[in-house]
Order: C-alpha cells, then structure tokens, then sequence
C-alpha cells in the first residue's frame, strides 16, 4: 500500500517537476533537477542519521527502572543492529544518487561535473566511508563482534554529517547555502515538498524492506545449530 | 550594440540543458527501480 502510494507520488512528482513547475530566473530548465536532487541528498542524510542513532542505541547499556519496570531499551540489540545496516544501505544509495544528480546539474552550471568543494568533499568523504562500514559488516562473520565493530564505526562516520550540513556556511563554496521557501517561489517549494514526500514514503519501503532482509539473516546466524541446519535445508 | 557577441550571449539565463534534466530523472528512475529489484530478489523466502 505504501509502496503504491509513492509510486503515485513519484510519477505526479516528475511530471510536477518536468512540466508544471516554472523555470528558474537565470537557471532556466536546468533548475528542474532540484526537485530529486534535494530529496535524494536529504533521504541519504536521513538514513545515516538513524544508522547513528541505531548505533548510539546498540552500544548503550539498557535503562534499569527498578524491579517492577525492568529493564528498558527502546529498541532490542538485534533489531537495533538490523535497523543500522538497512539504514546505512538506503542510506548510502539515496546519497549517492543524490550525488550524481548534483553532479550533472553542477556540469550546465557550474560548468563541471566535479570540484573539489566543501559541500562535496564531504558528502564523498561520508558516502566512502559508508561503503568501508558496510564491507566491514561482510568480512566479520562472528555476528556479536560484527555488531558492535560497526557501532562503534557508525558513530565515528556520523561526525561527518553536521560538517556536511554546514561546510557551505564555514568554508567558501561554490555549493550555494541552504534556501528558505520564503525566498522561493511557492510554485517551486509545492513541487520541491511533494517530491520529497514522494521520496520519504520510498525511504520506508526501502528501509523496511531491506530491515527484513537484515533481521531475517542475523536471525538465522543466532539460531541454534539444528534450527539453522533445518532452516538452511 | 546588442548584435555585438558579448550582448547577444549575456542573456543572464541558461538557454536549453534539457539533455541535463532528461539524465537526471533517467538515472533518478534506473536508480530506483534497480535497487527495488535488488530488494526484491533478496527478500528471505519462507522454506517450504
């Protein structure tokens, strides 16, 4: 249901973006890119984020709150860690087609697909270092181990996120600062809004799909001999 | 003064890339039905 409801969004969105919205003053057509730019960027920052916050969450100890309430962890280890490597894909794919987008609107503009600016270096930076978390997560077999590991990386990676978010206001670059939708016209934010909705609802659906796939494996490689001999059958 | 190249090229706007807008909503719509169909073929399968 879901997944039809943004693909619905996602075809109203492209032709909102292609046909309806109206070209930009000295951008013209070009500008048009900016409807799945923006949501591509912003989906890959928002499943590093959580794969951070999974993180935090797998390596802190649970809250005691006495006899009667017990423990109290919002999520478990392993859904926590199943929660961090779906994040950390979604993550890495909505980011780096953010990054390609940014890259063949940057070539009519800016006159190149790739410079060394702040505001992509570290967007790069972090999208390297999310495919070095996830090959770790290959190589380890032991399961504890392979959990913990990537926390501890997940954490370490993240610093990287508010020095891409504000690279553009710290250092001189030709990436241009985060607009306000009172300086854009409102045609532009409707499309700009329904767009990122439509990406939004596709990040759940990726992000729930691939979270089954994670917690499907890690519970096979939890179960105990038989029951995994069984299931491997 | 405006048949001059530098005034006739100054427009202040970028004419056509259309062929930019085209490859990015491509690659935007490959992208994503590529990585569905991944999901999709990794799915765990309940044994029979």
């Amino acid at each position: 249901m879901l997944s039809v409801l943004a693909l619905l969004l996602l075809v109203s969105g492209a032709w909102l973006g292609l046909a309806w919205a109206p070209p930009e003053r000295e951008m013209g057509d070009v500008q048009r890119i900016m409807y799945v730019h923006l949501p591509a960027v912003w989906m890959g920052l928002l499943g590093v984020t959580l794969n951070f916050i999974c993180s935090v969450v797998y390596l802190l100890p649970p809250l005691h709150l006495g006899k009667l309430i017990g423990p109290l962890r919002v999520l478990d280890e392993l859904d926590a860690d199943a929660l961090a490597e779906a994040s950390a894909e979604v993550g890495l794919f909505f980011g780096t087609l953010g990054l390609l987008l940014g890259s063949i609107w940057g070539r009519p503009t800016w006159g190149v697909f790739w410079t060394w600016d702040p505001r992509l270096t570290s967007m790069a930076i972090l999208l390297v270092a999310y495919a070095g978390y996830l090959a770790l997560r290959r190589f380890v077999d032991d399961a504890e181990r392979r959990a913990a590991w990537s926390a501890v990386v997940g954490i370490i990676i993240a610093v990287d996120i508010p020095i891409i978010w504000f690279s553009v206001r710290w250092w001189n670059s030709l990436h241009q600062v985060q607009s306000s939708p009172r300086t854009v016209d409102p045609a532009m934010v409707l499309v700009l809004r329904w767009n990122a909705i439509a990406f939004l609802l596709l990040w759940l659906v990726f992000l729930s799909s691939r979270y089954v796939i994670a917690k499907s494996r890690r519970e096979r490689e939890l179960a105990p001999p038989a029951l995994a001999s069984e299931g491997a059958r | 003064m405006s048949s001059l190249p530098l005034f006739a090229t100054a427009a202040g706007r970028i004419q056509g890339g259309w062929e930019f807008v085209w490859a990015a909503y491509g690659l935007t719509w490959a992208a994503l039905t590529l990585y569905a169909a991944s999901l999709w073929a990794r799915r765990p399968r309940k044994e029979p």
